[in-house]
């Protein structure tokens, strides 16, 4: 590697090996160094600035390092967001199978609301809602669990999404000749439409919300070698995306036959929380009867 | 000034609960509420039992602890955690580690007393 000798190439390079930060930690970071190697080129010239400060590989391993609590603590089970904004944490990073089993669905973290998975505010934790509702204890679901979940049960609930993305698909495809050339796509808390746009764009947009994310979980996970509890968190972010897909698709017909009502819009958000519940706590509960019928036979099994 | 010095206190014993939950499961096999509740006896080494449970989990993971289900006299079965062959080496470490720290401190402070 040839010798770095101005700030932007040393920036440039840092940057590349700050990869793995979030944009706002790397951002912050980056603004913070390039402040310190200009005060240095003031004083000492910008090549003596960049020297100073040795090999850029050596820098970015240090910020990676002061940064580590937030990927231990992610690495642990507890979500950290990308960042924060107006106090609402924030994630861009999209949805990972690991970021649902730490936010979407955590038993053993009390707090029901989580920092978002992908957007801006929080997501709900289904596994503390379960645990509150007295349904399994914080620490009864484990990795072994997911394993026992009945090969049945398990393929039920993966065609779940499929299943809420077709009927999605066909209920749009059947309305289209009745809906108008514009239709509603934002709602009033009073549930009266307060914003349109033209049916092509809406139906397109939802039909590609139907499709191409479930195409594209269904072909990641439908592999030999993914592991069931993959199988079924991915299955359940899925699912919750096919709901609020289907929910949208149903509130624009209806409303367009003169139909919807502020309760759709209540009934569409309390199934993208009802749904993907069922789907996680339905086959866990099989995988965790499984494990206890097996301590009842003997006097207690190392799991 | 007593919320700043809850804030150290906590800091300092969160570094420390991992140990402590080793150190009571060296003792014997535990289910989770019992954790929780052991800590709560010892004054100024409580923790929630949403502290406790993530740590737990991590715990598990790192294969530093053990868990087996065992039936319980009342509802179902319990998950009783003990400590792993590497869990008894990771004790022994960390309470080397702790003593030769808090030597190390209680010297610094020594010699401070001394200095004034």
């Amino acid at each position: 590697m040839s010798e770095i000798r101005t700030i932007d190439a040393y920036l440039a390079e840092v940057r590349g090996h700050l990869s793995p930060l979030g944009a706002s930690d790397r951002d912050e970071a980056l603004v913070e160094l390039e402040s310190l190697l200009r005060a240095d080129a003031d004083r000492a010239g910008e090549a003596a600035a960049v020297a100073a400060l040795g090999d850029p590989a050596t820098y970015a391993a240090g910020v990676l390092e002061a940064f580590e609590p937030d990927e231990v603590a992610e690495a642990d089970g507890r979500p950290v967001p990308q960042g924060h904004v107006l106090g609402m944490p924030y994630d861009f990073r999209g949805a990972s199978v690991e970021r649902i089993g730490s936010r979407v669905w955590n038993p053993a973290d009390p707090r029901i609301f989580m920092p978002r998975m992908f957007g801006v505010g929080w997501t709900i934790n289904l596994g503390a809602i379960a645990v509150t509702l007295g349904l399994i204890r914080p620490d009864d679901v484990g990795d072994e669990s997911y394993d026992r979940i009945p090969k049945g049960a398990l393929n039920v609930t993966l065609a779940v999404p499929a299943a809420l993305a077709a009927i999605a698909v066909v209920l749009m495809v059947v309305a289209w000749p009745t809906l108008p050339a514009q239709v509603p796509i934002h709602w009033g808390v009073s549930g009266k439409p307060d914003g349109w746009a033209s049916r092509t764009v809406v139906i397109g947009a939802l039909l590609a919300l139907a499709i191409v994310p479930a195409a594209l979980t269904y072909a990641r996970v439908l592999r030999r070698d993914v592991s069931a509890r993959s199988r079924l968190l991915a299955a359940a972010g899925l699912g919750m995306e096919a709901v609020l897909v289907l929910g949208i698709a149903a509130v624009t017909v209806a409303d367009a036959n003169g139909g919807a009502s502020g309760n759709w819009v209540l009934l569409v958000v309390l199934a993208t929380l009802a749904v993907p519940f069922l789907m996680l706590y339905m086959p866990l509960r099989s995988g965790l009867r499984a494990e206890w019928r097996e301590v009842r036979g003997q006097n207690g099994r190392s799991v | 000034m007593a919320a700043e010095r809850d804030t150290r206190v906590s800091q300092f014993r969160k570094g420390a609960l991992e140990l402590v939950i080793l150190a009571l499961l060296d003792r014997g096999e535990l289910y989770g509420v019992e954790i929780v509740d052991q800590l709560a006896e010892r004054p100024g080494l409580e923790a929630s039992a949403g502290t406790v449970y993530p740590l737990l989990s991590r715990l598990k993971k790192a294969g530093v602890v053990d868990t087996t289900w065992r039936e319980s006299p009342v509802g179902p079965p319990r998950k009783y955690y003990r400590l792993s062959a590497a869990g008894t080496r990771e004790l022994e470490e960390m309470s080397r580690s702790w003593r030769d720290i808090a030597a190390a401190i209680d010297g610094v402070l020594a010699e401070g007393a001394h200095d004034e």
